[in-house]
């Protein structure tokens, strides 16, 4: 069973995501964090998800530092990263340092608000 | 350094008329020395008077440069100098020759003299005491000469005759000077109460004048650099920020005025920064409305009904969230915060992503879409995709807006080192008289004021300024029931080939 880890602090927004992976069908196992510093434990600590979905605006700790984190860490090498943020400037900027080389692209990356239709089909391209 | 003022004070007259008499003082000192030295030149005649001329000359020369000095004291009153001055003044042309040739005759005609020079030097009253003092001593050298029983009338009555003449030019005069100086005074108080800084210099870039407000912003030799340079706006160290318009002055040289844009720049910061969050704020929740209303319209397909309603929630959070999107454009348009981030993409690319995105809207109308890419334009450019895809998107989302079932057209093209991006569609098109403001925010043409199509109206005004920050051009050709047709013009820049980029 594939695994997928949920970072957001929107509660509404968070059971939004877990819905819309529920409703793609296939025996997908989720999990939320709704702050930086709680991702971060979780992250740290095995069994590493396939799929992180991560917000960038986050309580206590930001996304962009678990982002560094997930990227640096041996043991999440295999796990797949979306950014999905309400900051378009902040979307932009990653683009850009993504194609400059200063970070690792991440595998998916969107701008909220999204289609559910368009988040289903990149999850599924994640999980393929 | 303040061209502006000029005298109007009883003072500042005082100082004009010191000033002239300076000037009289040292042509007449100059004259008596000229005259002094003459008496010298061989072969020196002893005894014709030789003595009394370099006498005279020594004395009237010493007393000149007495009163030259009592001149410079301001705090002697300069109409008792200068009355001092016309006294021996008058003395001087009265003994200067006998006296039957001084009170007949022309030479008389020299008494006029110091009573010109008074109507420069004194007030009103100082012609007739000039005349006055001429007369007395004109009436004491007649009875000099003997048989002489009184003065001659007439010339008396010359001098005064003169006097008044005198005095009708220097008030002629003393009026237009006070107003000019009225003028320049009130001119003065105008760029004085002004909040504009106003600095004028010369061709050589040397400050004239400044008034209150510009001495305020910086040290002169600061704004001397400023006001010489290319710089249109100047932030002053307390914080201010000031734009700057330079317009030439015939005969003086630059006149620059510095706004003050301090309170404009902060309200537009504030403006842009609370629309950029309150933008962004918005998206969160939308993200909800959107997302549930899209599923819940694919869950209750056994509801109709339900779907439906959900459906209708679900396109017009779309509907918002277009809006909010091009509000932060515009905000960040206006603030200058927008970026072109220039990548090497495929035109193809942008109009295969446009093409998904507006197909299904232009079936909903029955409109034959059209994308059109001519061999011309290179695989790989170098652009903003992102931007080219935004501006399209505006550009074909308003064809199929006004058009109801007929043909939109999107052909790419590159001629020179242009790439051409026409949008055409076969739609209700744009009035001539509505053309001309296309572009502006918040205007859409004759469709405005029927409010029949959605929308805003930033579509295309976001589009120009993305057109223009990409250094290119955005033009418009319409005609009512024909159709529209949007042309865009960026500058083509053909990305290098990746074997070029490996042998670097």
């Amino acid at each position: 069973m594939k695994h997928i880890l949920i970072v957001e602090d929107d509660h509404d927004l968070a059971e939004l995501w877990r819905l819309a992976i529920e409703r793609m069908g296939e025996p997908i196992q989720t999990e939320d964090k709704r702050d930086g510093r709680s991702a971060m434990d979780r992250v740290s600590e095995p069994p590493p998800p396939d799929v992180i979905i991560l917000d960038m605006h986050l309580p206590i700790v930001h996304g962009r530092k678990i982002y560094q984190y997930v990227r640096s860490a041996k043991h999440l090498r295999n796990s797949r990263v979306v950014i999905i943020t309400a900051d378009r400037e902040l979307a932009d900027e990653l683009n850009e340092q993504a194609r400059d080389g200063t970070i690792v692209p991440p595998d998916g990356l969107i701008v909220k608000p999204v289609l559910v239709k368009d988040f289903q089909t990149l999850i599924k391209r994640m999980l393929d | 350094m303040r061209v502006f003022q000029l005298p109007d004070t009883l003072d500042s007259q005082g100082r004009r008329y010191r000033q002239i008499l300076n000037v009289f003082l040292w042509i007449l000192l100059g004259t008596v020395i000229v005259f002094g030295l003459i008496q010298f030149i061989p072969p020196v005649n002893l005894e014709d008077g030789f003595l009394y001329s370099v006498v005279f000359s020594f004395a009237f020369g010493a007393m000149l440069i007495v009163l030259l000095w009592l001149n410079s004291r301001t705090s002697i009153p300069v109409n008792i100098i200068s009355l001092v001055f016309l006294a021996l003044l008058t003395l001087g042309i009265g003994l200067s020759d006998a006296p039957e040739h001084m009170v007949d005759g022309r030479s008389s005609m020299v008494w006029a003299i110091p009573i010109i020079i008074s109507a420069a030097i004194l007030p009103w009253w100082g012609v007739y005491a000039t005349a006055g003092m001429g007369g007395l001593l004109f009436s004491i050298l007649t009875y000099t000469i003997p048989d002489r029983l009184y003065p001659n009338p007439f010339a008396l009555f010359n001098l005064l005759i003169l006097a008044f003449l005198a005095w009708v030019i220097a008030a002629i005069q003393t009026r237009s000077i006070r107003d000019a100086g009225r003028e320049a005074a009130n001119r003065q108080a105008v760029l004085e109460g002004m909040s504009d800084g106003v600095v004028v210099y010369d061709a050589n870039r040397d400050i004239l004048s400044l008034n209150q407000a510009g001495s305020s912003m910086a040290d002169n030799e600061t704004l001397a650099g400023i006001v010489v340079g290319e710089q249109s706006t100047y932030s002053a160290p307390d914080g201010r920020v000031f734009s700057i318009s330079r317009s030439p002055v015939e005969g003086v040289g630059t006149v620059a005025v510095f706004r003050d844009e301090t309170r404009r720049v902060e309200v537009a910061r504030a403006k842009d920064s609370m629309l950029a969050t309150v933008s962004h704020e918005l998206r969160t929740p939308l993200a909800s409305i959107s997302g549930y209303s899209e599923m819940m319209r694919d869950m209750l397909v056994d509801d109709p009904q339900m779907s439906k309603m959900a459906g209708r929630i679900f396109s017009n959070a779309s509907r918002l969230r277009a809006l909010v999107s091009d509000l932060l454009d515009r905000a960040q348009i206006e603030a200058g915060n927008i970026r072109i981030r220039p990548n090497p993409y495929n035109i193809r690319d942008v109009l295969a992503e446009v093409d998904a995105v507006m197909r299904g809207l232009a079936e909903d109308k029955n409109i034959d879409l059209n994308f059109v890419c001519d061999d011309s334009v290179p695989s790989e450019i170098v652009g903003d995709s992102g931007r080219v895809h935004q501006i399209l998107i505006n550009l074909v989302g308003n064809a199929v807006k006004f058009t109801d079932g007929g043909l939109v057209t999107v052909r790419a093209v590159c001629v020179d080192d242009t790439l051409l991006l026409d949008v055409s569609d076969t739609g209700c098109g744009i009035a001539p008289a509505h053309l001309p403001d296309i572009f502006q925010p918040f205007r859409r043409g004759s469709d405005y004021a029927t409010r029949r199509h959605q929308g805003v109206g930033l579509g295309l005004s976001i589009s120009k300024q993305l057109v223009e920050l990409m250094g290119g051009s955005i033009s418009v050709q319409s005609s009512v029931g024909h159709g529209t047709v949007f042309q865009v013009s960026l500058p083509l820049f053909i990305a290098e080939s990746k074997t070029e980029e490996s042998t670097k």
